[in-house]
């Protein structure tokens, strides 16, 4: 069965499909997550947060509309939900470095490279972060992602484009500091 | 050429999208220029690194949390539910005794505790199904049979749940834990009629040996004609042949 | 360090000249289904199921040039290994194309991926897993499986072959290892905390002292098999091993 037929028939009552489409989606969505928040235990929460989401709202779903599109939305919107609070809160910022320890110890074993890299992409701002973390992590296409955040494909490889530029001068001011 | 479109080429280079001619021409660049070499090398760097980013396992628990936000969702009325068969009207009798004892709140905090425990009894129990119909994974359902090899007593809808499993799942291992499951209930007659009816239609050699040394064990002489065929039939297996044999001797 | 490199350079060359040939599938979540006589799998942190074969190129045939490989299901070899793999529905499939001859292939697998292998046939080798953090299930009647540095969940099953399997310190339940004819030999942690069952027919059980079991006697049935069943460590997991022909080996870390 296809993404839209299981999600149809969640709609429809069987949530049981449910089961099949977190199988399929949780890795995913898990990493995207994690990729944004740098933080295991938030990206978790916010995995779940979607998965509930999806059963909660299932009567919002458009069978005509691609899951994988939707999906990523609640991912979106948990993202941004969280992040409203937090700073409505005064939590400690996203890119923060004490808010990265926890992915940097998690990566201390993985290659430094990683680690760089991981570092680095917290201090871009999100936009940019949702960027790459779409295209260059989960592999979604250029439409896909300009249908997601509402962009022409050429702007989506445009803003790509410049992440990447942003990307590597932190990634390599990081070099010269350590 | 600006530095911006400069690095726009540079990237489209290193994810092998330029068209040959201006990858060529950009090429011959790199070779001359030592700082648009320099720029090339720090793109494809970081860009190869965001390719070597190992995706993360999630924890098993955000699974856990998963299964168990769905055992909730599904005791919600809301919506077509599929799964109309009689058990829904016990389970709408539990639930209705959740609503009593939230009245009686304040004075009586031992019916309190009752319900809570039969919520959760419910709750597992649907976790158990839920965890025996997972199509995707053998561990998944072998947790099942696992849990309902700790029950108390068994319901019809279980009963007939592990039954299925024991008949025809594709995993050896998980037939088998459901047939361990269904054996610690052989006392109750609805068990037993069923095990006994599915001996000759048991297709995995393992369960067969298995569920042959039980129903002997049950002293259950009903089934000696199967076994006498078995016993005899070349295109068995050597192995359910030989219990089957063993099993004859002891039952007469 | 000049020789250590010289050192590195040679075992890597050594490695490349053995796995020649190479093929991969993007792939970190969903089901790996093998069905093959004979196969090595390993765990690796990447995102690309990799493909390798030791048989090195199938023998040359002059005749065959130009020709493609196909077999009586239907399946040719996509993958310059022996093997035919396709991918539906979230499954990566992966079959062999001589029904006799299974070609030596090595497969590293990404965590997410849950692995079945299963084998009927008597031709083949061994089953192979070590360093895999994957959930397990093994299906053979002959083959024999041979599991190390694994964490589970695992289920085995063979009918005429053995099982060995060593577990990481790591282990995740449920674990259920099943063979008939040939014996189950089993190491875990001493600390695992773990509901037990061993059974065997006709073999006998062998348990490392360390493990202090707290049998749990079910009282129903004289037994004339013999079954034990009961807690280590305070009990958890679930781990259950079957041999009905042959013995079960338990031993510690």
């Amino acid at each position: 069965m296809t993404d839209e037929q299981l999600m149809e028939a969640v709609k429809n009552g069987d949530l049981s499909k449910a089961s099949l489409l977190f199988e399929r989606y949780h890795v995913r969505i898990y990493n995207f997550l994690l990729r944004m928040t740098a933080h295991r235990e938030m990206a978790e929460d916010l995995a779940q947060n979607v998965f509930v989401r999806l059963l909660r709202y299932r009567n919002t779903y458009k069978p005509e509309l691609p899951f994988k599109a939707w999906i990523y939305q609640l991912a979106r919107h948990a993202f941004s939900d969280y992040y409203q609070q937090a700073k409505k809160q005064r939590w400690v910022p996203l890119a923060s470095a004490t808010e990265m320890k926890d992915e940097l110890q998690q990566a201390l074993e993985q290659e430094e490279l990683e680690r760089k890299l991981i570092s680095a992409l917290a201090r871009l701002d999100d936009d940019a972060r949702e960027l790459l973390v779409l295209t260059r992590f989960q592999h979604l296409k250029y439409d896909e992602v300009a249908a997601q955040l509402g962009l022409t494909v050429a702007n989506v490889k445009v803003k790509v484009h410049r992440a990447i530029g942003h990307l590597r001068n932190l990634y390599f001011q990081l070099e010269t500091q350590a | 050429m600006k530095r911006e479109e400069l690095e726009s080429k540079l990237i489209d280079l290193v994810d092998g999208k330029l068209p040959a001619e201006e990858a060529a021409q950009l090429l011959k660049q790199i070779e001359t220029d030592a700082s648009v070499r320099e720029h090339y090398k720090q793109l494809k760097e970081v860009m190869g690194a965001m390719d070597r980013v190992a995706e993360q396992t999630p924890p098993a628990s955000l699974r856990q949390a998963f299964d168990q936000a769905l055992q909730e969702e599904m005791q919600q009325p809301r919506g077509k539910q599929v799964w109309m068969q009689p058990w829904t009207l016990r389970l709408a009798a539990a639930l209705a005794l959740v609503a009593l004892s939230v009245v009686i709140w304040q004075w009586d905090a031992q019916r309190r505790e009752l319900a809570a425990m039969r919520k959760q009894m419910e709750e597992t129990r649907q976790l158990m199904l839920a965890q025996l119909a997972n199509a995707q994974s053998a561990s998944t359902r072998l947790k099942g049979a696992t849990v309902a090899y700790e029950l108390e007593k068994p319901d019809d809808e279980i009963v007939r749940v592990l039954v299925n499993v024991m008949s025809t799942d594709d995993n050896t291992n998980v037939r088998l834990a459901a047939l361990e499951a269904l054996s610690r209930f052989y006392r109750e007659p609805a068990v037993r009629s069923r095990l006994i009816q599915s001996l000759d239609s048991q297709t995995d050699p393992v369960v067969k040996i298995e569920l042959i040394r039980l129903l002997v064990q049950m002293r259950e002489k009903s089934v000696m004609p199967s076994l006498q065929k078995m016993a005899e039939d070349e295109s068995v297996m050597k192995a359910v042949k030989d219990e089957a044999h063993r099993g004859l001797l002891k039952l007469s | 360090m000049k020789t250590r490199l010289a050192v590195w350079a040679g075992l890597v060359l050594m490695t490349t000249a053995a796995w020649g040939q190479e093929f991969k599938v993007a792939r970190n979540s969903g089901r790996l289904e093998i069905h093959l006589g004979r196969v090595t799998l390993e765990g690796h942190n990447g995102n690309e199921i990799i493909f390798t074969s030791r048989s090195g190129k199938s023998e040359s045939d002059p005749r065959s040039q130009g020709l493609r490989a196909i077999n009586g299901l239907g399946l040719e070899d996509n993958t310059g290994l022996g093997i035919n793999v396709t991918e539906k529905d979230g499954v990566v499939e992966v079959f062999q194309l001589k029904k006799m001859n299974s070609p030596d292939v090595k497969i590293l697998v990404p965590r997410g991926v849950i692995v079945s292998c299963e084998h009927e046939s008597q031709y083949g080798g061994t089953i192979a897993a070590r360093n895999l953090e994957n959930e397990l299930e093994i299906s053979t009647t002959y083959n024999s499986i041979e599991l190390e540095n694994i964490t589970g969940p695992l289920t085995a099953k063979s009918v005429y072959g053995h099982i060995e399997a060593t577990f990481s310190n790591n282990v995740k339940g449920p674990l259920s290892l099943v063979a008939v004819y040939s014996y189950v030999d089993v190491t875990l942690p001493a600390n695992l905390k773990a509901n037990l069952k061993l059974s065997t027919s006709y073999g006998e059980i062998f348990v490392a002292p360390e493990f202090k079991i707290e049998v749990e006697r079910d009282g129903e049935f004289v037994n004339y098999s013999d079954k034990i069943s009961g807690k280590i460590n305070g009990g958890g997991m679930s781990v259950s091993m079957r041999a009905d022909y042959g013995k079960i080996y338990l031993r510690k870390k």
